[in-house]
C-alpha cells in the first residue's frame, strides 16, 4: 500500500515536472505566434516582429513556420539581412518545412534578392552573387541520403571482397566463372560509388564545415582588413548577402564572398546559418 | 637607349699592375653609378705611394676615350701629404677630381693606369650606365627652348639662368594656360633646388609631365635644360593677375629668382552666356549617352551612362541638372573622371545614373545638353548627345494607376509590398523535437575511412594466410579426415536401413588403409595390401580382422547379406575402433 502511494506521488511530481511546464510553454509560444499573426492582418509589421521573436525565444531547435512568418515580417520592414537569414532558415530541412513553407520562403526570398540588389547598385555596396546551378550542386552533395549512399556502398564492397578473398583462399567451395564475374560487376559499381561521390560529399561536407555559410544582417557592413574598428574599410558589403566565415577573432569575423574577396566584419553583423539558434532581433 | 656602347678605358698591355702594387695605391671611383643624359657625375681619381718623396708619385691620367662619351666640365689635380700613425710612414697623394656630363646613352667602364718606373700599375675599373636620349651635337633648340637675350647673358656670366613662362598672356575666366619653369646650365652646380616655389593665387593649378633633361647648343654655347616645373593653370577671376616668381639655392650661397609673370584674364562675355552657367565650363567638349538594354520590365533598374568628353578642367565642370521623363524614379549619379594627355588637360567624365521604370510603355530619355564656353572660338556652345528610347515592358502598379498618381521616389522598398507571400496563419505552431541526425560528418568521416583500412587488413591476412597457413601435405590430411568423417557419418545413418552401410565401411576402411600404407598401397590387390601393411609394423590381428571386416563388407554388398541392425552396429563399432587404432599409427 505504501509503494503504490509512493508510485502515485512519484508519477504526480513528473506531471508537474515536465508535462505541465512544457504545456505551459506551448500555451506562450501559440499566444506570442498569433499575436503576431493579428499584427500582421493589421499591417502593423513592427508588432509582428516582435511577436514572432519572442515565440523564436521561447521555441528552442528550428522550426520552418516561424522562421518563415519571421522573415516576412523583416521583409516587410524592409530589413533585407534579417528577411534573407530567417527565410533561408525557413528553407533549412532540419527545420520541417512543409510544400507550402518552402513555396512562400523561396518566392519571398526572390523579392527581398531584388530588392537587396537595387539597394546595392544604389548604396555602392558589394553584393554575393545570385544562386546558380553550380551552389545547387554543392547544396545537393551535402545531402545526408547521398551520405548514407556512400557509406553503404563502401561496407558493401568490403563485404563483397572479403567473400572473395575466402574464395580465393579456397576456404569455402569455389564457385562458378558467372558468379565470380557478377561479384567483380558489382565489386566495381560499388567501389565507385563509394570513391566519387564519396569524395564529393566529403568535400562538399568539409567546405560547410570548415567555412559555414552566413548571412550578412546589417543593412551595409563595413568590411575591414584586420579584426578592428580602427584597422581601414576595405569595402562595404550589402545586407543579406551569402558569405563563408574563414576566421574568427575576439568579436570579429573574416568573411568571404563568393567571388574569392575577404574582410573582417563586427560577429554581431552576420548570421550563421549552421547554429541551432536563432540570431537575435537588432537592438532598438 | 641608342647604340649600347662598352667600353674598357685603361685596360693596358700586358705588364700592367694591379690597382694596388707594392708600395703604388691607384684608384678610380665615381659619385654616382647610373646617370641620365645632361647629368653630372663626378670622378676621382688618385694615386698614393708610402715611404717616398712625393715627387716620385706619378700623376694620375684621365681614361682615353672618355671624352667620346662625357663632356669633362671641370677638372682640378691636388697633392696631398699624411703620415701613417701606426707604422709611423708618410703617404703622398696625387689627385685629379673631375666633373663629367653624360651625353652618349651606354654602359661605360672607367679605368686608368700610370706608369711606375719600367711597369705600368692600373687602377680598378668602375662601371658608369648612361640611359636617356643622346644629345644632340648641334643646336635643336624650338623657339620655345631659345634662351631669350637676358637669359642668355645671365648664362654666361652667372653659368645658371632660373627661367619661367607661360604659353599665353592672355585668357578667359576657366581659359587653360600652360606654365613652365626651366633651369639652363651652362657649367655644372651641385644640387640646385628651389627655396621658394612660384605662387599661383586667384588660380586652379594640375600637375602636367615634365621633360627628360636635354643638353642644347646655341651660339656658340652649349647649356644643359633642366625642366623643373610643368602646371596648367585656370584663372578663377578676371583682371590682371599675377604668377609669382620661384626662387632656386645654387650651391652654398648662390641664389637666382624668376620674374614674375602677369596675366590678363577676360571675363566671359554675357553676350549668349545660358542661365545659371558655370564658369567652369571652359574648353571644348562633346556628348554622348547610352542605357544598357533596350527594354526592361517594370520595376528593374537600368543604368543610364552619359559621357563627357574634351579638352578643359573636365574635374570641375558642372553639367546641371538634366531633366529625365517622369515614371521613372532615379538615383545620384556615380561619377568617374579619366584624364589624359601631356600639355592639354582633358579627359572623359562619365555619369551612370540608376533609374527604375514605374510604368509599362515606351520610355523617352530626352537628349541630355552640356552648354560651354569655347575659348578657340570665343562663344557659347552646345555638345549634345542623342535621345533614347526604352520599352518598359508589364503593367503598371494597379496602386498608383488607380489613384492617378505620380510614383514617388521614395525608398527602395516603397515599391512592390504585395509581391510578398502572405504570412502562414495558423492557431498552433507545429512543435518539432530538435534532433540531431545520427550521421553526422564526424561519423561518416570515420566510416569511410574503415572501409580501406578494413580492405587492408583483410588483404594482409589473405597474404599472410597464404604465407604462414597449411602446406599441401597438411591440407590433404585434413581433407583425408573430413572424407573419413563423412563416410563414418553416412555409416551412422544408414545403420538402420542397411542401405549403402556396408559400402561406407568399406570405404572408410580402405580409407584408413591406404593412408597407413602410404602412396605405394595404391592400386595393390586386398592380399598383397593387408602384406604391406604387416610389413609397415600393423599387428596381424588387425590386419586379419580388416581382412574379416572388408570381406564381411563384400558379402554383404554382393551378397545381398545385410544382416540385422544390431550386427551392422557390431560391424560399425569394430570398424570405428580398428580405423581409430589405424589412424593413430601405433597398432596394437
Amino acid at each position: 500500500m505504501i509503494r503504490r502511494g509512493l508510485a502515485l506521488t512519484l508519477l504526480g511530481a513528473l506531471l508537474w515536472g515536465f508535462v505541465l511546464p512544457a504545456s505551459a510553454q506551448a500555451d506562450a509560444v501559440d499566444e506570442a505566434f498569433v499575436r503576431g499573426h493579428d499584427a500582421a492582418q493589421r499591417g502593423d509589421w513592427g508588432t509582428a516582429r516582435d511577436a514572432y521573436e519572442d515565440a523564436v525565444a521561447l521555441l528552442p531547435g528550428r522550426n520552418a513556420l516561424l522562421a518563415y512568418n519571421l522573415g516576412t515580417a523583416y521583409a516587410h520592414l524592409g530589413d533585407w539581412g534579417r528577411a534573407t537569414y530567417h527565410l533561408m532558415r525557413a528553407t533549412d530541412f532540419r527545420g520541417g518545412p512543409t510544400a507550402g513553407v518552402l513555396e512562400s520562403a523561396r518566392e519571398n526570398l526572390d523579392v527581398v534578392r531584388h530588392k537587396i540588389e537595387l539597394q546595392a547598385a544604389t548604396e555602392g555596396t558589394i553584393v554575393d552573387r545570385s544562386a546558380t546551378s553550380w551552389d545547387l550542386v554543392v547544396e545537393a552533395l551535402q545531402a545526408p541520403i547521398l551520405g548514407w549512399l556512400t557509406l553503404a556502398a563502401g561496407w558493401l564492397w568490403l563485404l563483397v571482397a572479403a567473400w572473395g578473398q575466402r574464395q580465393r583462399l579456397g576456404l569455402r567451395s569455389h564457385s562458378s566463372r558467372g558468379q565470380g564475374g557478377v561479384a567483380g560487376a558489382v565489386l566495381v559499381l560499388l567501389g565507385f560509388v563509394y570513391a566519387v561521390p564519396g569524395t564529393l560529399h566529403g568535400w562538399a561536407l568539409r567546405a560547410d564545415e570548415t567555412t559555414p555559410e552566413a548571412i550578412v544582417l546589417d543593412p551595409s557592413t563595413e568590411a575591414r582588413e584586420g579584426p578592428g574598428p580602427h584597422r581601414e574599410v576595405e569595402f562595404r558589403i550589402q545586407g543579406g548577402s551569402r558569405v563563408r566565415i574563414v576566421a574568427r577573432g575576439s568579436g570579429w569575423i573574416r568573411v568571404r564572398l563568393p567571388g574569392g574577396l575577404e574582410g573582417w566584419v563586427p560577429e554581431r553583423t552576420v548570421g550563421s546559418l549552421d547554429s541551432v539558434s536563432s540570431v537575435p532581433p537588432p537592438p532598438t | 637607349m641608342r647604340g649600347r656602347g662598352v667600353w674598357t678605358l685603361g685596360i693596358f698591355l700586358s705588364g700592367s699592375g694591379i690597382a694596388s702594387a707594392a708600395d703604388l695605391d691607384v684608384r678610380a671611383a665615381v659619385s654616382r653609378t647610373q646617370v641620365r643624359v645632361g647629368d653630372t657625375v663626378e670622378l676621382s681619381l688618385s694615386v698614393t705611394r708610402e715611404g717616398r718623396g712625393g715627387g716620385d708619385v706619378p700623376e694620375p691620367e684621365m681614361p682615353a676615350g672618355v671624352e667620346d662619351a662625357f663632356e669633362v666640365a671641370n677638372c682640378m689635380p691636388g697633392v696631398r701629404r699624411s703620415i701613417d700613425m701606426f707604422r709611423g710612414e708618410q703617404q703622398h697623394t696625387r689627385t685629379l677630381e673631375c666633373v663629367l656630363i653624360a651625353e652618349k646613352p651606354g654602359e661605360y667602364s672607367l679605368g686608368f693606369a700610370v706608369a711606375d718606373a719600367d711597369r705600368r700599375v692600373q687602377s680598378n675599373v668602375v662601371e658608369v650606365r648612361v640611359v636617356g636620349d643622346a644629345a644632340p651635337a648641334v643646336s635643336s633648340a624650338t623657339q620655345e627652348d631659345a634662351p631669350s637675350p637676358e637669359v642668355f647673358e645671365r648664362l654666361r656670366q652667372q653659368g645658371i639662368a632660373v627661367v619661367s613662362g607661360v604659353d599665353k598672356t592672355t585668357a578667359f575666366v576657366g581659359e587653360q594656360i600652360t606654365y613652365r619653369l626651366d633651369l639652363y646650365e651652362a657649367r655644372n652646380f651641385l644640387d640646385p633646388h628651389f627655396r621658394s616655389p612660384p605662387t599661383f593665387k586667384d588660380f586652379l593649378t594640375q600637375e602636367l609631365p615634365v621633360d627628360e633633361p636635354k643638353v642644347e647648343s646655341r651660339g656658340g654655347m652649349r647649356f644643359r635644360i633642366r625642366p623643373g616645373i610643368r602646371r596648367a593653370l585656370f584663372a578663377q577671376r578676371a583682371g590682371s593677375l599675377e604668377i609669382g616668381g620661384a626662387e632656386v639655392a645654387i650651391g652654398l650661397r648662390g641664389r637666382q629668382r624668376s620674374e614674375p609673370i602677369s596675366i590678363e584674364v577676360k571675363p566671359l562675355p554675357a553676350e549668349g552666356q545660358p542661365t545659371g552657367f558655370s564658369p567652369n565650363n571652359v574648353g571644348q567638349y562633346s556628348l554622348r549617352a547610352s542605357i544598357d538594354r533596350t527594354s526592361v520590365p517594370v520595376g528593374e533598374p537600368f543604368t543610364y551612362t552619359v559621357v563627357l568628353e574634351g579638352e578643359g578642367n573636365i574635374e570641375v565642370v558642372d553639367p546641371g541638372d538634366w531633366t529625365l521623363p517622369e515614371g521613372v524614379r532615379r538615383y545620384d549619379p556615380k561619377i568617374e573622371t579619366k584624364l589624359r594627355g601631356t600639355t592639354e588637360v582633358g579627359g572623359e567624365r562619365t555619369y551612370r545614373f540608376l533609374m527604375i521604370p514605374e510604368r509599362a510603355g515606351t520610355l523617352e530619355i530626352a537628349a541630355p545638353h552640356f552648354d560651354y564656353f569655347n575659348p578657340a572660338r570665343e562663344r557659347y556652345e552646345v555638345a549634345r548627345a542623342e535621345p533614347i528610347t526604352l520599352e518598359v515592358l508589364g503593367d503598371a502598379p494597379e496602386l498608383d494607376a488607380a489613384k492617378g498618381t505620380t510614383p514617388s521616389a521614395g525608398a527602395p522598398d516603397a515599391v512592390g509590398d504585395a509581391a510578398f507571400a502572405p504570412i502562414i496563419a495558423v492557431d498552433r505552431v507545429p512543435r518539432r523535437r530538435p534532433e540531431a541526425p545520427w550521421l553526422t560528418a564526424r561519423r561518416w568521416f570515420y566510416g569511410m575511412l574503415a572501409v580501406p583500412l578494413f580492405a587492408l587488413a583483410g588483404w594482409i591476412g589473405g597474404v599472410a594466410w597464404r604465407r604462414l597457413g597449411p602446406d599441401d601435405r597438411a591440407r590433404a590430411k585434413a581433407l583425408a579426415t573430413r572424407r573419413r568423417r563423412i563416410l563414418e557419418e553416412q555409416a551412422q545413418q544408414t545403420l538402420e536401413s542397411g542401405e549403402g552401410f556396408h559400402g561406407a565401411i568399406a570405404s572408410l576402411l580402405q580409407e584408413v588403409a591406404l593412408e597407413r600404407a602410404g602412396a605405394e598401397g595404391v592400386g595393390l590387390p586386398r592380399p598383397r595390401l593387408l602384406d604391406l601393411l604387416e610389413r609397415r609394423g600393423m599387428s596381424e590381428d588387425d590386419c586379419r580382422a580388416l581382412e574379416r571386416l572388408l570381406d564381411a563388407c563384400d558379402a554383404a554388398r554382393f551378397g545381398a547379406a545385410r544382416g540385422t541392425a544390431s550386427e551392422r552396429r557390431a560391424l560399425l563399432d569394430e570398424a570405428l575402433r580398428l580405423a581409430r587404432g589405424m589412424k593413430v599409427g601405433g597398432g596394437r
